[in-house]
């Protein structure tokens, strides 16, 4: 019976909102899953999708909901919440988990095509996509093989990468569909 | 005075920031505690007005949680997050000093619990600003978190001794050389005490 975790910081939607009374509903559930939306739902944040983000990490799901407090910091009186969700196999009804590394896995372009999903810059350049405090690392121009020369650039980045990146940061799993109350456990006041 | 492990620290952003579509970016919050946290909440004013709730950033990702309807206000954060990202990262290289307090600031989960696992409560230890890495680490090293640890790591050794051939010559393992006299006494104390 995996537990998967939801932070919901002070201000913010699924704050106001009790999911243990209305369960977790995505913000645009009729629209279309495609990966293209998966993508940007983890790695741009895109708000009209039909995935719910939960993650396997407490941590991840507490530093959410004590760091992003949108209306000043959580306090006793009023304390941000993390969800603990228990989805048992058989999913419910209606609901879907996407592992998105996985799903991002099965289509990801084969080694022998011309475009890849993979960067072609330096070993550090990964940390500049990791954390945002070491961006140098994304500007840092890539070597060009012998005799060098060439247009000088930094390295590329795909959306499949970055999404890949983000949601391991994360421990994300989506829910595609409506998570009911029967499955959301209970709430921890975080402050 | 002490120290709150969600403790902020605010950034003024008026004359570095741009704004504009009637939002002016006014300070942006980030963690004083743990500043490589990849969060923060940028406050502004709309037309003039101080708005009561901040917008949520992601700092890694570089853009905005929360959104405006407006498109010409969205096109506005689209264009400052990542400015707000790159003028908050030097705040951000600075040591996570939160450790200590981030082992008890929360409770465990139930799934825990319910493992057989010590549970702490609320507890939740406030140090004092200025007290010193070793002092935070000793007020740290008594909670039953560390027994937890400890007990998970005798549990994982034992297992692996199972495991093992009983003919073996027995090797002397790191890991199974983790508990001590001191862990046993901590583990007798926190069972007596749940």
């Amino acid at each position: 019976m995996p537990i998967f975790y939801r932070g919901a910081a002070v201000g913010t939607w699924w704050h106001k909102r009790d999911a243990r009374k209305f369960g977790f509903t995505p913000n645009n559930p009729g629209i279309e899953a495609t990966s293209d939306r998966l993508m940007n739902h983890i790695a741009r944040g895109t708000v009209s999708s039909p995935y719910v983000s939960l993650t396997r990490s407490y941590s991840v799901a507490w530093s959410y909901a004590t760091f992003a407090s949108r209306g000043g910091l959580p306090t006793a009186r009023r304390p941000a919440y993390v969800y603990e969700i228990e989805i048992n196999n058989p999913c419910p009804r209606g609901l879907e988990l996407i592992d998105p590394v996985k799903e991002l896995g099965k289509m990801l372009p084969d080694p022998l095509e011309t475009n890849s999903y993979q960067h072609d810059g330096l070993p550090s350049f990964l940390l500049g996509v990791v954390d945002s405090s070491m961006v140098h690392h994304l500007h840092a121009p890539i070597l060009h093989p012998p005799p060098g020369g060439g247009t000088s650039r930094p390295a590329l980045l795909s959306l499949q990468l970055e999404t890949l990146i983000r949601a391991m940061r994360d421990a994300e799993i989506l829910a595609l569909g409506t998570i009911p109350t029967s499955c959301i456990r209970t709430r921890y006041k975080v402050y | 005075m002490s120290t709150n492990i969600s403790e902020r620290l605010a950034i003024a952003l008026p004359g570095e920031i741009e704004g504009g579509a009637g939002i002016e970016f006014l300070f942006v919050e980030v963690s004083k505690v743990f500043p490589s946290m990849p969060f923060a909440v940028v406050h502004y004013e709309e037309n003039g007005k101080r708005a009561p709730l901040g917008l949520r950033l992601d700092l890694d990702k570089r853009v905005f949680l929360d959104h405006f309807n407006d498109k010409a206000k969205e096109e506005v954060l689209s264009r400052a997050a990542p400015e707000i990202c790159a003028f908050v990262g030097p705040s951000r290289q600075g040591k996570d000093r939160g450790h200590n307090l981030f082992i008890s600031a929360y409770t465990l989960p139930e799934s825990l619990v319910r493992a057989g696992a010590p549970h702490t409560g609320v507890q939740r230890i406030e140090i004092p600003v200025g007290v010193s890495e070793k002092k935070a680490n000793a007020a740290s090293m008594s909670l039953p978190w560390d027994s937890l640890d400890t007990n998970l790591v005798k549990a994982e050794s034992n297992k692996k001794k199972k495991l093992s051939t009983k003919n073996r010559a027995r090797k002397p393992n790191v890991a199974t050389a983790i508990p001590m006299p001191r862990a046993k006494r901590q583990r007798q104390k926190v069972q007596s005490k749940y």
